[in-house]
């Protein structure tokens, strides 16, 4: 009963950002604003985190295939397939999971329990399309992007990871990251970062927005959003992975 | 200088938007600035071959595989991005093969001599080679029918040579059945001998299997399969080589009577083609063996990991 | 004209008042006096509308406010200007970018035009000083000033204040009750203050609404107060008057 009306919360939450998307005007300054704090900050977190997903990939894989019958080149294509399809998007969406969502929810938390989002509407403002709107835009623009940075660093990572262990010759690691390049590959990925991106910024901006009781309740926003956030992201990574593959 | 909130998210978008396409095109070994060669050429089948997968000359790879397409004929047409200077003559032929063992399938073009080069988008022939697995894959059963009908029709016409072998034909076909002797036991020999490589290369491939078992579940089933393929491949062997054994030592009794100068010769006389047949028999065990001897490797052929994924 | 019409609310059940009914002429400043937690900031927000009534209902000069759809209310929205209990001034922006926000927004005036409002309604509020000054570094009272300054900003046709001098030492109050008044006369407005101090209704107020024991439990003129023999809000004022006593002598 509870879970419901949170959906039906959440729902009508979106369904008005939705409508008030077409408010361009109100939250353009904003939008930019985020998607530099979405997308532009974030670059230097994404960029260490694929260093080290596809460095730890391609030393583990090393390491478990050793006395394997294979080529050397199969690393390089479990690596940068496994960094593709999976692991730069859900890796990165966890960890912005943490970075973004929290933010949104303690930045919309604060401003609902100290009355900022009251007086933006008394003053005529449509306060979801000023704050909601922009911070869902930022996430489904700047979470592809953000993907596109995690894999290639994830690649340039594990390439490198074997060129300086030894384990893997850069050409070999090419040359298997190469034969097993599936485009589609990167379209899942893309999609899935398209909604996480969404996951983390709806879910976020919902805890946040309808914050209520103090200092506490905004901490408690805060840990929800986070929380849930890591728990939409994965279930919605099997989602996708049981429809679409 | 400070950046404005514009800027930096230009900047940020960009920068992924070319490193996006630059590394795309990378990765699908599309030449990022050049525009690049494409031919096509039709094969049987294409098993083994996807998109990216690479194309050799000469052993240098000069390119990958572009987009693969069924025919209405049920063919498989394949276009290849080839990128290189090297002009490709008309009359060259595309040998849609593996390298070794463990490689997976690639296209390797033989070049050929023609002063004429193909224009972007030509075909070209296309030759889908089989490897020996495929072929005891594909022919196992007819195979072993095969063999077993020649010794059943060998054994009827030994028969008739027991009943009418003379002595003139008995030096002559003394030498003959000593070769064909001696080229059974060679067959035993060799399938004994190339049992125990055989085992262990397969010992060794399904250690390797269980392995990537464990990093890839999800490709268990076509391991297992493959795995059921190769067991069934092996006992027909195994099968072939009984019969190729109890057919020696059919010979030998037989060698024995005939020495024994058992039986008579008339007939013998009357029908040369019975060396001509027997002859031909002989030259086809050799090939077989010589077949199996020259190539052990190929039996591990299809466990390459293109298969495996 | 403001016209509150038998309305009820409540949250889960827990019923705030019911059955409020009372007017607000304009150029009139009412008072809604009350114990804490007795629903007093929950009046204002039916007023403008973010929160929506069980029943009843509230008519902005003629419209009903919540009858409206969310563009037409916020346009009736913007006759109003709100000091929120907190101030609720944007963190994120200085001083001088939070009284001009609504103008950024709302009107299409030059950069330099909107400076020469803001610094009028600063000087306004006597704050002409503290324009470039982060909102973080201002003082209770202040902050009360520059909501203050906001509010009026878009020269609403009504201002209603929540509990405008709570948390502020006496001093400060006073001014804050100053600019009240002085408010309503120079610039007109009708005005709405809830508040628990005395102190300041008798200021500021002209006519007083009660909020007891779940209802309207009394509303009249600052006179009709002062003579009223009703139990509880006798009992309400001398509470305060004693506070108002020691303050004054302490
Ligand atoms: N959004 C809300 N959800 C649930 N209860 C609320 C909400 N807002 C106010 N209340 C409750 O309504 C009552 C009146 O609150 P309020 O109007 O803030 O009191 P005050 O008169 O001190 O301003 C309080 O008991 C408060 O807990
Ligand atoms: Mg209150």
């Amino acid at each position: 009963m509870y879970a419901l009306k949170e959906l039906g919360k959440y729902t009508t939450l979106l369904y008005q950002a939705l409508r008030s998307s077409t408010e361009f005007g109100t939250y353009r300054k904003n939008l930019f604003h985020e998607l530099v704090k979405v997308g532009y900050d974030s670059v230097p977190i994404i960029i260490l985190v694929g260093i080290f997903t596809g460095s730890v990939m391609t030393l583990q894989s090393a390491y478990q295939l050793e006395f394997a019958f294979i080529p050397l080149s199969t690393i390089g294509a479990i690596v940068s397939e496994s960094i593709l399809i999976e692991l730069a998007a859900v890796i990165s969406g966890l960890v912005l999971a943490g970075k973004v969502g929290a933010r949104v929810a303690t930045e919309l938390g604060t401003m609902r329990v100290s009355e900022q989002i009251d007086a933006l509407e008394s003053m005529g403002f449509n306060s979801v399309s000023f704050l909601v709107v922009p911070r869902v835009l930022a996430g489904i623009l700047m979470f592809p992007v953000l993907y596109i940075v995690a894999s290639v660093f994830g690649i340039g990572g594990g390439l490198a990871a074997g060129y300086f262990s030894g384990s893997v010759p850069p050409a070999d690691f090419l040359k298997g990251a190469r034969m097993f390049f599936y485009p589609w590959n990167v379209v899942f990925g893309f999609l899935k970062s398209f909604v996480f991106g969404f996951i983390i910024t709806t879910v976020a901006c919902y805890k946040g927005y309808y914050a209520k009781g103090g200092a506490e309740g905004v901490g408690r926003a805060t840990t929800e959003a986070t929380v849930m956030g890591c728990i939409y992201i994965l279930l919605a990574d099997f989602i996708l992975a049981a429809l679409l593959l | 200088m400070k950046l404005s909130n514009e800027v930096k998210v230009g900047i940020t978008v960009l920068l992924a938007v070319v490193v996006a396409i630059v590394g795309f095109r990378f990765m699908r070994d599309i030449p990022i600035f050049r525009q690049s060669m494409e031919i096509s050429a039709t094969f049987d089948r294409a098993d083994g071959i996807s998109s990216g997968s690479l194309v050799y000359i000469q052993g240098v790879r000069v390119g990958s595989v572009n987009r693969i397409a069924l025919t209405p004929e049920t063919r498989v047409n394949i276009r290849m991005r080839i990128d290189t200077d090297v002009p490709i003559p008309r009359g060259s032929i595309a040998r849609l093969t593996s390298l070794g063992i463990v490689e997976g399938k690639s296209i390797v073009i033989e070049l050929g001599t023609s002063d004429q080069f193909v224009e972007f988008g030509e075909e070209i022939e296309g030759i889908y080679a089989e490897t020996m697995m495929e072929v005891l894959g594909q022919r196992g059963e007819e195979l072993g029918d095969d063999v077993s009908n020649a010794i059943y029709e060998l054994n009827m016409f030994l028969r008739q040579l027991n009943e009418t072998l003379n002595d003139d034909a008995r030096m002559t076909l003394n030498e003959t059945l000593n070769n064909v002797s001696s080229t059974t036991g060679k067959v035993a020999e060799i399938l004994e001998g190339k049992q125990q490589e055989i085992d262990t290369a397969i010992e060794s491939g399904s250690r390797m299997l269980s392995q990537l078992d464990t990093l890839i579940t999800d490709s268990r089933p076509q391991v297992e399969a493959l795995m059921e393929t190769i067991e069934k491949n092996i006992a027909e062997l195994e099968g072939v080589r009984i019969e190729l054994e109890s057919a020696a030592s059919n010979f030998n009794e037989i060698l024995e009577k005939i020495n024994r100068g058992e039986g008579t010769i008339g007939l013998l006389v009357n029908d040369p083609s019975m060396y001509e047949n027997l002859d031909s028999l002989t030259i086809e065990l050799n090939n077989l063996i010589k077949g199996i001897n020259e190539n052990p490797g190929r039996y591990l052929r299809h466990m390459s990991i293109i298969d495996i994924f | 004209m403001i016209e509150i019409k038998n309305l009820t609310k409540s949250f889960n059940n827990n019923l705030v008042w019911e059955d409020v009914t009372f007017r607000i002429d304009d150029g009139d400043t009412i008072a809604v006096i009350g114990r804490s937690g007795c629903g007093k900031s929950v009046l204002l927000k039916h007023i403008n509308a973010l929160l929506y009534p069980d029943s009843g209902e509230v008519l902005i000069d003629g419209e009903n406010i919540h009858a409206l759809d969310y563009v037409s209310q916020r346009k009736l929205r913007q006759k109003f200007g709100i000091l929120f209990q907190g101030s609720a001034l944007f963190d994120s922006i200085n001083t001088f970018e939070n009284v001009a926000f609504p103008l950024r927004y709302f009107t299409k005036l030059s950069e330099s035009e909107i400076s020469d409002k803001v610094m009028q309604a600063l000087t306004y509020v006597n704050l002409e000083g503290a324009a470039k000054k982060e909102t973080s570094e201002l003082s209770g009272g202040m902050r009360k000033r520059v909501g203050l300054a906001r509010a009026i900003i878009l020269e609403p046709k009504y201002i209603m204040y929540d509990e405008p001098t709570s948390g502020l030492d006496p001093k400060t109050a006073d001014e804050i009750n100053e600019l009240i008044t002085a408010m309503a006369e120079r610039l007109n407005i009708t005005s709405i203050v809830i508040t628990h101090d005395m102190h300041s209704v008798l200021q500021v107020a002209d006519k007083v609404a009660f909020l007891d024991e779940k209802k309207l439990s009394w509303f009249g003129t600052l006179q009709e107060m002062k003579n009223s023999e009703h139990p509880r809000l006798v009992d309400f004022i001398t509470a305060s008057e004693y506070q108002i006593k020691s303050n004054q002598y302490t």
